[in-house]
């Protein structure tokens, strides 16, 4: 199976790391074509990344060298470590010399290894751009799902018929992040919370109901930071731009109608990982006394 | 869709893996990056261009110059579009989200941190300084700068190592460390050289043309750094705080 | 370049033909070396087979830094072939990595401890084991 010339050889020891190098790529093509969460698709991202300084790494690899620093030996500065009844003085006189071409395959590509740390921090920069885009994404439409987003702007592309496109996503913002302060607000804990806190608030006394909503939102963000607050931030925007479109549009209530079940459908798998939960917690709920941190 | 997009995938590995037998072996002394002129070039040239003896960093910063320079610039305008892009973004006020948890700082772990930080930064600037003549450099120097700071936020809080690194400070520094960059590149123009020609410094350190370059690629390394940190801290501040700078993880 | 000629490790065939008999303190490195992997397995084997959080904790953050200082200071011992200027500065290199290790490994296994704490995450009990439900988690 392993014998020399078939193809199995060739890719499986001959050239594996070319293989993993494919591989590594195609799992991070195939992660930012077919994920649907933008966040997974930055990790597609990086795995890209990986598998091209690999590639780097592979076709820059030298047999036998060592790392492209020079050897005290050929060190313009290092001279006096070389042991003085060498018979090749001329080599260590303390001056320049230009290193011996039988002695530059001994010293590793130093390009390849220059154009990686270009790439790895110029990627730490995008990363991070694109983190910020992420969370912006994420402010804005309160989901950082792909379709998601895009069926929300299609919703208020819908919703201002009149108005050209371009005008229509502006409008989507700006309502957007008016629609963040205080109007909504009462709506939003009529539809959301509504759905969750009733079963978790029996389990603990009434006082120690906001610490125990405390307690349970945050060991939802151990679990996934994301679904969480996606799901209960869905539920504002998608509730409260409605009232705040409907100067606009008149197709009001159809649009009113959309969001909600939707929402709901969002809302309940996050609000069941919570909600097991407390049910746990509440059978040996200790930790309430210390709460009161600060 | 899941299915649809596993063709190109497909075809893409197809055509790599076609290509991959035209690479060169693993560790093959005649692979083509190995055997080009310019990397055979620089090996043997370095010390005697610029008395650097870690050949990455003269590369880096001698003759790709230019290249770095404008990295320095990618690094500082991520920052900037960072710091655009989720300043007064999201909410005003400082509602608590129920996520949030009210954590005193812990004593074990300010501890252990506080003995660390000195040793990271020192570190750093080691790394930074004897890049020279050991792995190391301006961007490895600056991440771990950074990262120092970055380990105050994290077992602190963010209003702790704003109080070390006021967030002013990062523009600043990350503006000057380019500025330093390319400030060393234009005064080489102005000596009569080309620009980032460092070798026509030699006129004002009153040294020889190689460590006119040598003692040039610490100034540029040093630019570098300054940028690297700055903002690698900037992105932690803004990234975890929704660019509020209060209450941050 | 088939199997037989154990492409697939080359390394370690090389090393195999050419180190002559080990010194004894090398001899020790590489008995510190296999005691470090002994307790890496037990490591992994106990993030997967224990319970819940905290016990895993416990496997991850005990056998993670003694496995790793083990390892390291083995590391450090085999390279002390010769008892030469360069072979001690990468001993103590190696020894400031170790010292780093047991300073930070621990600190930071109490750090995720003391964030599950905060959080609420209660620790498995005797009750919990009798109900079907919670050995899954």
């Amino acid at each position: 199976m392993f014998e020399d010339g078939t193809i199995i050889n060739e890719l499986l020891i001959e050239r594996l790391n070319y293989l993993i190098y494919v591989v590594l790529l195609l799992i991070g093509l195939h992660a930012m074509i077919a994920k649907k969460n933008l966040i997974k698709k930055l990790i597609g991202m990086s795995i890209f990344q990986t598998a091209i300084i690999l590639f780097y790494v592979s076709i820059g690899v030298k047999e036998g060298s060592t790392i492209p620093v020079y050897l005290p030996e050929h060190d313009l500065h290092g001279s006096h470590s070389v042991p003085s009844d060498t018979n090749e003085t001329s080599h260590f006189e303390h001056g320049p010399f230009i290193v011996d071409s039988s002695l530059v395959r001994g010293y590793a590509n130093p390009l390849p290894h220059v154009l990686m740390l270009t790439a790895i921090v110029v990627g730490v920069a995008t990363l991070g751009l694109a983190l910020a885009l992420c969370l912006r994404i994420y402010q804005g439409y309160g989901t950082i799902e792909e379709d998601e987003v895009l069926a929300k702007i299609e919703r208020q592309e819908m919703l201002s018929k009149p108005s050209i496109v371009v005008k229509s996503v502006d409008s989507s913002k700006t309502t957007n992040s008016k629609a963040e302060k205080p109007p909504s607000k009462p709506k939003v804990s009529s539809s959301s919370p509504s759905t969750k806190r009733p079963q978790a608030i029996p389990k603990t006394k009434a006082k120690a109901a906001s610490t125990s909503a405390k307690a349970k939102t945050s060991r939802a963000k151990s679990v996934s930071p994301k679904a969480k607050p996606a799901a209960s931030k869905s539920t504002t925007t998608g509730s409260k731009k409605s009232p705040a479109k409907s100067k606009t549009a008149a197709s009001k209530p159809t649009t009113k109608a959309k969001p909600k079940p939707k929402v709901k459908s969002k809302a309940k798998p996050a609000v069941r990982t919570k909600s097991s939960s407390p049910a746990k917690k509440a059978t040996a709920s200790k930790p309430k006394p210390r709460t009161p941190k600060k | 869709m899941k299915l649809l997009s596993f063709i190109p995938v497909l075809v893409v590995g197809v055509l790599l893996l076609y290509a991959a037998k035209d690479f060169p072996e693993w560790g093959s002394l005649d692979a083509p990056a190995s055997k080009s002129p310019v990397s055979s070039h620089f090996i043997a040239n370095t010390g005697v261009d610029t008395e650097v003896p870690n050949m990455v960093t003269a590369v880096l910063a001698d003759y790709r110059g230019f290249d770095t320079m404008f990295e320095t610039v990618v690094v500082f305008i991520a920052g900037m579009a960072v710091l655009a892009i989720l300043k007064n973004s999201g909410r005003k006020k400082l509602v608590k989200r129920e996520f949030e948890v009210d954590a005193e700082p812990d004593l074990i772990v300010t501890n252990t941190v506080r003995l660390l930080v000195p040793v990271i930064q020192i570190f750093a600037f080691y790394v930074l300084a004897h890049g020279h003549v050991s792995p190391g450099g301006g961007f490895q120097g600056g991440v771990l700068m950074g990262a120092s700071f970055i380990l105050v936020a994290l077992s602190w809080d963010l209003e702790t190592a704003l109080i070390r690194f006021p967030f002013n400070w990062t523009t600043i520094l990350g503006g000057l460390g380019v500025f330093l960059y390319a400030g060393i590149g234009l005064l080489s123009m102005f000596l009569g050289g080309e620009f980032l020609d460092y070798s026509e410094l030699a006129n004002i350190f009153t040294v020889s043309r190689e460590m006119a370059r040598y003692h040039a690629m610490l100034g540029v390394e040093i630019g570098v750094g300054l940028t690297v940190t700055a903002i690698m801290f900037s992105l932690y501040a803004n990234l975890s705080t929704e660019g509020r700078h209060q209450r941050g993880l | 370049m088939s199997l037989d000629q154990t492409m697939f490790i080359p390394v370690l065939a090389e090393s195999l033909q050419t180190t002559s008999s080990p010194t004894p303190l090398q001899f020790f490195g590489i008995l510190l070396g296999l005691l470090g992997l002994f307790f890496f397995v037990g490591t992994a084997v106990g993030m997967i087979r224990f319970p819940d959080f905290y016990t895993r904790m416990h496997a991850a953050g005990k056998g993670d830094t003694l496995s790793t200082m083990l390892m390291l200071s083995g590391f450090g011992l085999v390279s002390m072939e010769d008892l030469s200027m360069g072979s001690w500065l990468l001993f103590f290199k190696i020894m400031g990595v170790v010292l780093f290790i047991f300073i930070t490994c621990p600190t930071s296994s109490h750090a995720l401890m003391r964030a599950a704490f905060e959080d609420d995450e209660m620790p498995m009990t005797e009750k919990d084991l009798k109900k079907p439900s919670a050995k899954k988690k």
